[in-house]
């Protein structure tokens, strides 16, 4: 096979030493930020981005990368631990995984997330070389009619395996829509709900919203309780996972890859959307789904494989197309672009030592990552041996510092304990707010392409079942409609005990 | 289990009147925003549909509430969860115009002493202790760039 | 944000208080300048920022800083820069859209009186393209098109009310035609959805567009600018089409608060003109597909003018005005 070849090319321009040091330093660096609450990949590559105008396009792109996938890799630590979500994509993590850790299984949810990310992001780049292209032509024809109905299907997908009861979780999705309209409307220049705050023109921020609405709100909750469950450090010989779950855990982390890989090529919001996909397939899928919520493994497994699954799809975009589909590899494509490599059709044959040696990176990077990420496992864990009354006042100063780091705004602090309270009553009343954030993030973007559509058809709504692929997402959500229909008439519907 | 506390009931029915009360108030601030037309939706005509939603799902989750008859207590505050609002709202006020170090230190003591239940000259130590040390860490180790404020250094 | 404190650490803090009150002109800058840069980190305006502040250290002989305060389409930084300091120590280099884009439709509180142009390093050019299948392979083609079927066609943009939406609708408006504008997130929004053949035509930056052009996915027919581009040989300027006084385009340059000291304006001018004017730094240019063109102080607060008023007549005409909001 000719890539094949060239691949091994490619190693050999990671392996040198210089390029194997940068994707160390870069998935370090990545894994730091994205443990820190509040500091995506997004900030951990901009903030070293100066760094990489001195290097070479290779070596910029190299460890760049690494950010990447380790911060996307750190992320879901304080889901775990601590129930604060480290940016977008470990929303989800945050229900099973801190139910998990309850259950002082914190080491073995660690340890699961970061072998499921070493598959998942593993499978995700032989996805990226074996089929990029043809994945990249069809991520073209996804216009703005078929990107709306892909999201109303997420949402609706989402919505259905809720742990609150449905009217409660169409509350949520609405309320979470109503909050992504805050801010200057890209359409019309307007600025909607923004009391003449030039901070507000780009909306509410989701990182305060996000933090807020888990981690402070659970804080809240435990110093409600007189007794509060907390995580438990759990003893040496209980940090692996047991054989069990390990059963329960391989085959999500396999559906988690295909997911994860498929959903990486829808742009801006790939990341949440293939995580909440993931998490409601295994719900749907498993035998025993009251288990959701309250520690179910797969429920861990599937969303943290997708996660690193759709990194390495986010890349085909970039490389194939040379236009980023997300913010992070917006970054990436600066980083080429300043040293006069464009990516795009003829990246391959104009700079291949980029190309394979990129490619050839990211299989080290998620080596690197996952030896790198075992061993902390432990580390982590041992911060859950700090008593609850010393360790909750430190994590509320990080989600300062971390909701601070982002823009420096007051008003963003504000926003953070607002949203800690709100999400406290939510929760003391059983409102899931896991899809109100999912709403949130996607609300805006709905919306856009919902009227982008109605733009270019000229006011015809037929735009929306136009086209292969909105057809396609038609089909899926009318099948899903009619499920779960169904079972609501017959009373199938299975409403596991709310989230405490 | 001691503190501020209401029935589920009427916690319940509360929270969905008030998400009924955030969809008017959010359909009455989209009016006069241009809706346009249906073939065309302006910026105001989301956050007006979406208002008139939460005004109905908030309405139906406030009456859900009341039918339920659930009289369960349900704590709603106690001292410690009280302070700890309280001084996470102080210090998020404080954070920037009072800078880290300052807002971080008084923050920790209080909660240590509060949470912890710490005599407070330990945790004014640790308190402050632990304010510079995480200012070490993230401003001069990490780089990220925290407020100064008051604080000369 | 990083930086600003890290100023504060560099500079020994009782010579700073000491020299701030006495430091005249001629000593200028006596500690670090801060660069306010009104974007996040990585875009173009943010790469240029980086660039010109390291080239122009060995001219000011002393450290800058680049603070980046991303926000609103530039407004948050640009509002910040102008109630800074006047002292030359806080500087702010932006791109042309929150100074003459957004003031028509977002409430401001700045006005060309609130600072003071200092100099403009070059510009960047928006460019119209179609599909290789389009009836037309030159400028004069793709306008007799679009006049011949007014409303039928639709161009992807930067955002209703963006610089490049109305760079282009002042281009139109002079035609005489109607196009129909869909906003996407950006330019590579923009280029996804024309290369999947959702718009007829792709309105924005050249990078993204460059590489499908050689690849031949896309015929880029008409700048916004007056003039050619190398890039793109095959796309006609404004001049060709006898519109070159309509010419938007992107550009960037370096802002101070209006009270800065005259004297200290003159010696940033001299410096960052300098800085910008170097062979390094206009390679660097090259390699995001701009133009170096450094203009000092007086062209550019001229520009800055003329393009506010220009760009306030053609957001009034396609109803996006909303001052006093």
């Amino acid at each position: 096979m000719d890539s094949l070849g060239y691949l091994m090319d490619g190693f050999a321009v990671a392996l040198t030493w210089r390029n194997l040091l940068l994707c160390f330093v870069g998935c370090l660096w990545g894994t730091a930020v994205g443990v820190l609450p509040g500091l995506g990949p997004l900030a951990g590559m901009a903030l070293l981005l100066p760094l990489t105008f001195k290097l070479d396009p290779t070596g910029a792109v190299i460890m760049l990368a690494g950010i990447f996938n380790g911060a996307m890799y750190g992320g879901s630590t304080t889901s775990i631990l601590m129930r604060i979500p480290g940016e977008a994509a470990s929303v989800v993590t945050c229900i099973d995984g801190y139910e998990m850790a309850k259950r002082g299984r914190a080491g073995a949810a660690l340890t699961i997330a970061a072998v499921g990310s070493f598959v998942g992001g593993t499978i995700s780049i032989i996805g990226l070389m074996a089929v990029g292209p043809l994945l990249a032509d069809a991520m073209l024809s996804v216009g703005p009619a078929a990107e709306f109905v892909l999201m109303l299907t997420a949402l609706l997908v989402v919505s259905a395996v809720s742990s609150s009861p449905p009217v409660k979780t169409l509350a949520m999705i609405v309320l979470g829509l109503a909050l992504g309209t805050v801010g200057l409307d890209q359409l019309t220049a307007w600025p909607r709900f923004t009391f003449g705050s030039l901070d507000l023109t780009d909306g509410l921020n989701f990182v305060a919203l996000s933090i807020g609405l888990f981690g402070v709100s659970e804080i809240l909750l435990n110093l409600d309780e007189a007794t509060p469950v907390v995580p438990k450090a759990p003893r040496l010989r209980d940090m692996l996972p047991t054989a069990e779950e390990i059963r329960e855990a391989a085959p999500a982390v396999l559906r988690g890859s295909g997911i994860g890989f498929l959903f990486g090529l829808v742009p801006g919001v790939s990341h949440i959307i293939s995580t909440f996909v993931s998490y409601a397939v295994e719900k749907k899928i498993s035998k025993t789904p009251e288990r959701f919520g309250h520690g179910a493994v797969a429920g861990v497994a599937g969303p943290e494989t997708a996660n690193n699954a759709t990194t390495g799809a986010s890349m085909i975009p970039l490389l194939v197309l040379g236009i980023p589909a997300i913010p992070a590899t917006a970054i990436l494509l600066s980083a080429l672009l300043i040293h006069g490599v464009q990516p795009g059709p003829l990246l391959m044959s104009e700079h291949p030592q980029v190309f394979w040696g990129l490619i050839a990176s990211l299989y080290l990077g998620n080596a690197i990552l996952v030896v790198l990420n075992l061993p902390l496992v432990g580390i982590f864990v041992s911060l859950l041996r700090t008593p609850m009354g010393v360790l909750a006042p430190l994590v509320l100063v990080i989600c300062l510092i971390g909701v601070y780091s982002l823009k420096a705004s007051s008003l963003d602090l504000m926003i953070l304990v607002a949203a800690g309270v709100v999400g406290y009553l939510l929760r003391k009343f059983s409102y899931d707010v896991a899809p109100l954030l999912l709403a949130f993030v996607l609300g805006d973007r709905m919306e856009l392409s919902f009227r982008r559509a109605l733009t270019i058809s000229d006011g015809d709504y037929w735009v929306f079942v136009q086209g292969p692929a909105a057809r396609v997402f038609i089909a899926v959500l009318l099948l899903i409609g009619t499920l779960q229909l169904a079972a609501m008439l017959l009373g199938w519907r299975r409403t596991g005990a709310a989230a405490p | 289990m001691t503190g501020l506390g209401v029935s589920h009931r009427a916690g319940d029915a509360a929270v969905g009147l008030a998400l009924a009360a955030g969809g008017i108030a959010l359909a009455i601030l989209a009016w006069p925003i241009p809706r346009g037309e249906i073939g065309n939706p302006g910026p105001g005509f989301m956050p007006f549909v979406l208002g008139l939603l939460l005004i109905g799902l908030g309405l139906v989750c406030a009456i859900r509430a009341l039918r339920e008859h659930d009289t369960t207590m349900v704590v709603l505050a106690n001292r410690k969860s009280a302070v700890c609002l309280v001084a996470l709202a102080a210090a998020a006020l404080a954070f920037i115009p009072v800078g880290f170090v300052p807002t971080v230190a008084v923050f920790l003591t209080v909660l240590f002493g509060v949470l912890a239940e710490k005599p407070w000259w330990r945790a004014a130590i640790y308190g402050c202790g632990a304010s510079v040390a995480l200012f070490v860490v993230f401003e001069q180790l990490l780089g990220l760039g925290l407020p100064a404020g008051i604080w000369p250094f | 944000m990083s930086n600003r404190l890290r100023c504060a650490f560099a500079a020994p803090l009782v010579a700073a208080v000491l020299l701030a009150g006495t430091a005249s002109a001629q000593e200028y800058p006596t500690r670090p300048i801060t660069l306010i840069v009104p974007a996040p980190p990585g875009g173009g305006t943010d790469v240029f920022a980086r660039q010109i502040a390291e080239a122009v250290e060995p001219f000011l002989k002393q450290k800058v800083i680049v603070d980046n305060r991303a926000g609103g389409g530039g407004t948050v930084g640009t509002t910040v820069i102008t109630a800074a300091q006047p002292d030359g120590y806080t500087l702010g280099f932006i791109w042309n859209s929150p100074l003459t884009t957004s003031p028509h439709s977002l409430a401001v509180s700045y006005t060309p009186d609130s600072y003071a142009s200092v100099m403009s390093i070059g510009y960047s050019s928006y460019v119209l393209c179609t599909a290789p299948s389009f009836p037309a392979s030159t400028a004069q083609e793709l306008v007799d098109q679009i006049k011949a079927n007014p409303g039928k066609f639709t161009y992807g943009n930067d955002g209703l009310g963006g610089t490049m939406q109305l760079a282009a609708e002042r281009v139109f408006a002079k035609l005489g035609a109607k196009v129909r504008p869909v906003p996407f997130g950006g330019a590579g929004e923009t280029a996804r959805n024309f290369l999947g053949g959702h718009v007829t035509f792709y309105g924005g930056s050249l990078p993204p567009i460059l590489p499908h052009a050689a690849a031949g996915k896309a015929k880029c027919l008409l700048l916004t600018s007056a003039g050619k581009n190398p890039a793109l040989p095959q796309a006609a300027g404004l001049d060709d089409i006898g519109l070159g006084a309509e010419e938007t385009v992107l550009w960037w340059g370096l802002i101070a608060p209006a009270k800065t000291p005259p004297a200290i304006l003159a010696k940033l001018e001299k410096a960052f003109m300098e800085a910008a004017s170097t062979e390094k730094f206009k390679e660097a240019m090259d390699k995001q597909g701009a133009t170096q063109r450094v203009l000092g102080a007086k062209e550019t607060g001229a520009l800055i003018r003329s393009e506010l008023a220009a760009l306030g007549a053609v957001a009034k005409s396609i109803g996006i005005e909303r001052k006093g909001q």
